[in-house]
């Protein structure tokens, strides 16, 4: 178990490192998926690896000269990557439009690295059931990203291979909820650091692989029993494209957090939802990206509110507050926030904010209002 | 200060009455039993126009009201309920507003009179995130039905645009069925015809206009050009909007023939990228005329409503309005962003470059330091960069910015003399 765990912690430790050796090796095409909204199993279906982009863990360097400061992180971490060439072991980077951050990266990508192969794919961000009409774009959108594919592998994508690529994610998918059910009902099981580390290894490397060790890993964590401790549990939310840092799950660990489930992107809505295998596979994609009860703050979801699913997740995990990491200057987040406080003060949640850049990230600020919080949270017990 | 001299063009000055009107007629809508639309983003309002329905764009409220030192309350607001003052000044103003309905809050008499009445649709066309954002904000919040429009525009390279026409077709489609379905009344299809054609006389007037800065001296500056943006923008499809810009028009045509200039001595000739700093178009204006600086060119105020002309056929409004979505000037595609400054600077003989960083629009802002820098050296004009915001005043810093923005103007100065 315990070599499984490394394995998943080296690769998340230097994803790129990992990623270009496994291409020395493989021989096999990779593709750089930015998150949170591409169906990766066309890419897998290709023949390719699909790859999550994630935070480089270090310093930017070339890209401040590119977005000025009022732009996420992660967005000018994804262009230093690009244009220090710590990516160029990619065959190409598909660029749904996640937020329009990330729409301006593609073009300023065009002219400051116009090599760099590009595909883009408009994901509408309204979600509403009751109009086919962006169904049918996104259909047509996923169609037209899939014959781009297609020339570019110099094959067809057959259904066949689609569906089996949806059964392998799905499958994975399976697994990563079984991993956090777990962590659900045994609290302090495995830290979260070591979570994050498998989900994004889930990111990067082959689905199937993933699949295999994970059916070894789990059976044996299943039997570990956690340590008795005096922590606080706690659910841990927002960061949307980027994984919460380690330096920050490490520290609010040592503060006595017992991170018992999560609302991230790197984390439970990557694998929250499943294609319907019995549709279609184009159109199962789309059901899913449809899929309106995982809501987030990058779509409009008229039917669920992104407060109410936060606050069922909350109860489901037994958790005793949430801590929401707000990536700074992450304009979609900011707009759920207000409405984030508005409904967990009523329904009895303590919640700790706590707003975040990579880049400056300083622990030494926080610490006094969380060891408040949390002393709070259990004095409420 | 040195002396100086600002010729102002009267036309513009009739925006403020025109404007006052505007929304004094959608404020009396309700009594008149009327249904009222807020509008996000450059929504089309022909078809709003055509049926009768009073509208607001809420960029246009935005600016009005950072223009008339009244946005700080509506943002305030906002603030106060939780939204990040990072957020989207023009949205963070408009939330104000609808927090005044959701919540009561009461308006001091001075903001009073800048009172929306609440709205009965809200209608946002997808080009920003803070659009869609606030939309979800109002359908909850003030309860009221929201329709969407998709515009996949930012996302586009050059060889999309055909593909969008469709799509956007069926856009418009639906947005006149919600329409419909909300007034149970049906389109007339003639009315929105003669929208669309006075729409087209209108934009081709505008581009006319602002064509005209290519003389020397320049008779018109880029601060006249974004004051009358409104008209070109909620007026669109009126017969008023035509007669605005025909007498713009021929007040320009006159200097032109006089060879009067709207700064007097005119030394350099400025683009401005991107976005007006709608709380201080009068200062910025008086800051350049007094360095005999004539900011001449710029995309925003050929923007919005009748973006390409040329594909605007009144026999067709319904895909007429659905290429002058797919086809509109990208903003967001930097190298048809670059494309076109390059042009600009060479018809309009162009000495230096503007660049307005809109703290809290990241959409025009995008990619700034990128394209100046990439349009500097493929032409050889400078650039300066400054940081402020297009409808929250506490962003510009006077101290740090028009000093930056002289020691450009010195330069270039300078520069020029130098030959
Ligand atoms: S959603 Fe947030 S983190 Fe992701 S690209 Fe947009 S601003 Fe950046
Ligand atoms: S962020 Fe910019 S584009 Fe978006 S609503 Fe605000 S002003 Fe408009």
């Amino acid at each position: 178990m315990e070599d499984i765990l490394s394995e998943f912690m080296s690769i998340s430790e230097e994803p790129y490192v990992w990623l270009s050796k496994w291409k020395e090796v493989n021989k096999k095409g990779i593709m750089l998926c930015y998150p949170m909204h591409l169906p990766e199993e066309i890419v897998h279906a290709a023949g390719l690896l699909p790859a999550i982009i994630q935070r480089s863990h270090e310093r930017i360097l070339l890209s401040h000269n590119c977005f000025q400061a009022f732009y996420c992180d992660f967005s000018r971490s994804t262009l230093d990557l690009i244009l220090r060439d710590v990516t160029d072991f990619a065959d190409g980077v598909v660029l749904p439009d996640t937020c329009y951050v990330n729409r301006g990266l593609a073009h300023m990508i065009q002219v400051e690295k116009p090599d760099v192969l590009q595909f883009d794919v408009h994901m509408v961000p309204m979600l509403e059931a009751k109009r086919p009409i962006y169904r049918d774009w996104v259909f047509q959108e996923l169609e037209r990203f899939k014959a781009k594919l297609e020339a570019f592998v110099g094959h067809e994508i057959t259904d066949e291979s689609l569906r089996n690529s949806i059964q392998v994610y799905n499958e994975n998918r399976a697994l990563l909820r079984r991993l956090y059910d777990l962590r659900i009902s045994k609290p302090g099981l495995i830290n979260s650091k070591e979570v994050l580390s498998i989900v994004v290894a889930s990111m990067l490397m082959p689905k199937e692989e993933h699949n295999g060790l994970m059916k070894k890993l789990l059976p044996e964590l299943e039997k570990r029993e956690p340590v008795a401790g005096n922590g606080v549990n706690i659910l841990l939310s927002g960061a949307m494209c980027e994984a919460v840092s380690v330096d920050l799950l490490d520290f609010m660990e040592s503060l006595g957090v017992v991170v018992v489930d999560d609302d991230l992107y790197v984390g439970s809505r990557y694998f929250a939802v499943d294609c319907d295998e019995t549709l279609p596979p184009l159109e199962s994609l789309v059901g899913r990206y449809f899929n309106r009860n995982i809501p987030d703050p990058t779509k409009y979801n008229p039917d669920k509110e992104y407060s109410d699913y936060l606050i069922d997740r909350v109860r489901k995990a037994n958790a005793r507050g949430v801590i929401i990491v707000l990536v700074l200057h992450c304009e979609p987040h900011w707009y759920a926030h207000p409405k984030l406080k508005d409904k967990l003060d009523p329904a009895g949640i303590p919640h700790f904010h706590i707003e975040t850049e990579q880049e400056s990230l300083s622990l030494a600020r926080i610490r006094t209002r969380l060891e408040a919080f949390l002393e709070m949270v259990k004095g409420g017990r | 200060m040195r002396k100086f001299k600002q010729n102002r063009l009267q036309t513009p000055k009739k925006i403020k009455g025109m404007t006052d009107h505007f929304y004094q007629d959608l404020l009396d809508a309700p009594a008149h039993g009327k249904k009222v639309a807020w509008c996000i983003g450059p929504v089309p309002f022909t078809p709003l126009r055509a049926m009768g329905i009073p509208f607001v764009h809420l960029e246009n409220y935005g600016a009005r009201i950072a223009a008339r030192g009244a946005g700080g309350f509506l943002q305030k607001v906002a603030e106060d309920w939780g939204l990040s003052k990072d957020a989207c000044s023009y949205m963070r103003g408009a939330q104000g507003m609808s927090l005044c309905y959701a919540q009561d809050v009461q308006m001091p008499p001075e903001i009073e009179k800048y009172r929306l009445p609440k709205p009965d649709m809200v209608i946002c066309i997808n080009y920003c995130i803070s659009a869609t954002n606030i939309a979800e904000i109002f359908y909850r919040e003030l309860k009221v039905p929201v329709h969407t429009i998709d515009w996949p525009y930012q996302m586009a390279k050059d060889d999309d645009r055909k593909r969008f026409v469709p799509y956007m077709k069926r856009n418009i489609e639906e947005y006149i069925g919600f329409l419909e379905e909300q007034t149970g009344r049906k389109m007339d299809y003639a009315e929105l015809s003669a929208l669309v054609g006075r729409l087209r006389e209108m934009a081709t007037l505008r581009g006319e206009v602002l064509d005209m800065a290519k003389n020397v001296p320049s008779p018109i500056t880029t601060f006249d050009a974004f004051i009358s943006m409104g008209a070109g923008n909620i007026w669109s499809g009126t017969q008023e909007s035509i007669e605005y810009f025909k007498e713009l028009k021929a007040e320009v045509e006159e200097r032109v023939k006089n060879k009067v200039g709207a700064i007097e001595n005119e030394k350099t000739r400025l683009m401005w990228d991107f976005i007006a700093v709608w709380a201080r178009v009068g200062y910025m204006g008086e800051l350049f005329a007094s360095h005999n600086a004539a900011v001449i060119a710029n995309a925003y105020s050929r923007l919005v409503m009748g973006m390409t002309p040329e594909f605007l056929d009144p026999e067709n409004p319904v895909e007429s309005l659905a290429k002058d979505l797919s086809y509109a000037f990208l903003f967001g595609n930097i190298k048809e962003r670059i494309k076109w400054m390059k042009e600009v600077i060479e018809e309009f003989s162009i000495d230096g470059i503007i660049g307005h960083s809109a703290r809290t629009c990241r959409v025009v802002s995008m990619a700034q330091p990128v394209h100046l820098a990439e349009v500097e050296r493929l032409t050889g004009v400078p650039y300066v960069m400054f940081e402020a915001d297009h409808s929250d005043p506490d962003f510009y810093s006077p101290a740090q910015v028009d000093t930056r923005i002289i020691a450009f103007l010195e330069m270039l100065e300078a520069r020029k003399r130098k030959g």
